[in-house]
């Protein structure tokens, strides 16, 4: 090729049958987030209480919902290309189980007048039929509660299933109309006894269902914080910072967010009213949120023996244990 | 389970609450409408409940 002269492809073309920006064509192509079932910051298995509100109370960014009787969800190990799988256990009198995910406008406004494609794979060892459900929000990001959703059906469609975790893929026409927001429900019926299983759950762009996108854990934990920031102990003495005694049984710890959260945190769950600590002192008998920033976070933390104005290092002195900054949820 | 609520600084009336629940974890919350927890805590003041007054902070 003589000096000067560009050979060059056409990008187009470079995949078949795929466009720059889909399918195989793009990274970060799974709209899902953690649809490898990976990310787990509240805690690994959790009871859902039929006909109680949506439930984020396992698995990051899915939510769980059950009628007739409570259920369990769970973050289970999986079987080949599936590390960890989301699954619901069954109970008598059990009439229905949902799970879902809700999606920002921003990461799916370009869906929108497109087709998608949603794949998942699914076992249940008692039903053979999940039902999979996608909606747009009627406003911006507000997809309403169980009880008064405020949301309008894209389309509805049914997987028969086996007790054998299979892949299932099916193809929707996203309506022009949905730049607000989708959401992706899987549910079955009366699941009485037995186990409901899902795994790799993607929604792309495009009319085939290519290969599930790995992300490194690292990416997919960013992501889930953007929804549910947190500090996860991984010792029982885990320093988190320092903080400013007021008084001498009250003291504030300013939390940096690593990502910055969709919305300003509006509430704090600890796994414990004791797990933290003042350096050379008590265990907290009493955690709560004082702030909720999208940067930063204050909490207020009930101790003894403090001097006031004095600051302190601050430990979560259980391994495991969590601070969870609530409300950034969809 | 009951509500204990609270005072964020530099405010002087109770604007926020927090309670134990079954599982020994420690929830507190703003007073803000979209959060769910404040709107559980509306509706089990509606029904008839009165959550514990405010002190200093959350001691």
């Amino acid at each position: 090729m003589a000096y000067g002269t560009v050979q060059a492809d056409v990008i187009q073309s470079s995949v078949a049958n795929t466009s720059l920006g889909a399918g195989n064509a793009s990274i970060m192509k799974n709209r899902i987030i953690n649809g490898a079932m990976y990310v787990v910051q509240k805690g690994t298995s959790a009871t859902i209480t039929a006909g109680a509100a949506l439930n984020y109370a396992t698995v990051d960014r899915f939510y769980g919902y059950c009628t007739g009787a409570n259920v369990t969800m769970a973050q289970v190990a999986g079987s080949g290309n599936n590390r960890n799988l989301l699954q619901f256990t069954g109970a008598a009198s059990v009439t229905a189980i949902g799970v879902g995910q809700r999606i920002e406008a921003v990461n799916s406004y370009d869906m929108a007048g497109s087709t998608a494609t949603l794949s998942a794979y699914i076992a249940n060892s008692l039903l053979t039929s999940v039902t999979w459900t996608a909606y747009y929000a009627n406003t911006t990001d507000t997809f309403g509660t169980l009880a008064s959703p405020t949301r309008t059906q894209i389309a509805t469609g049914t997987f028969t299933v086996t007790s054998t975790l299979t892949q299932y893929n099916v193809q929707i026409s996203v309506p022009a109309a949905a730049t607000t927001g989708i959401e992706i429900v899987f549910t079955v019926g009366a699941q009485t006894s037995g186990t409901w299983q899902l795994g790799l759950v993607q929604l792309e762009v495009g009319s085939s269902a290519t290969g599930y996108e790995y992300r490194q854990y690292g990416q997919e934990l960013a992501l889930c914080q953007r929804y549910l920031p947190a500090l996860t102990s991984s010792s029982a003495t885990d320093f988190i910072g320092n903080a400013q005694a007021s008084g001498t049984t009250s003291i504030y710890q300013i939390i940096q967010h690593s990502v910055t959260p969709r919305v300003a945190p509006t509430g704090l769950t600890a796994s414990g009213a004791g797990v933290l600590t003042v350096n050379g002192l008590n265990a907290s008998s009493a955690i709560a949120l004082q702030n909720g920033g999208l940067y930063a976070s204050r909490i207020v933390v009930t101790t003894t023996g403090l001097t006031n104005q004095t600051f302190y290092g601050m430990y979560l002195n259980t391994s495991g244990a969590t601070l969870l900054f609530t409300g950034c949820e969809l | 389970m009951i509500y204990q609520l609270y005072i964020r600084e530099p405010n002087t009336v109770a604007d926020a609450a927090y309670y134990i629940n079954e599982q020994g974890q420690m929830i507190s919350f703003i007073f803000d409408p979209d959060n769910t927890d404040y709107q559980a805590f509306l509706l089990w003041k509606s029904e008839g409940n009165t959550p514990l007054p405010a002190d200093e902070g959350v001691a």
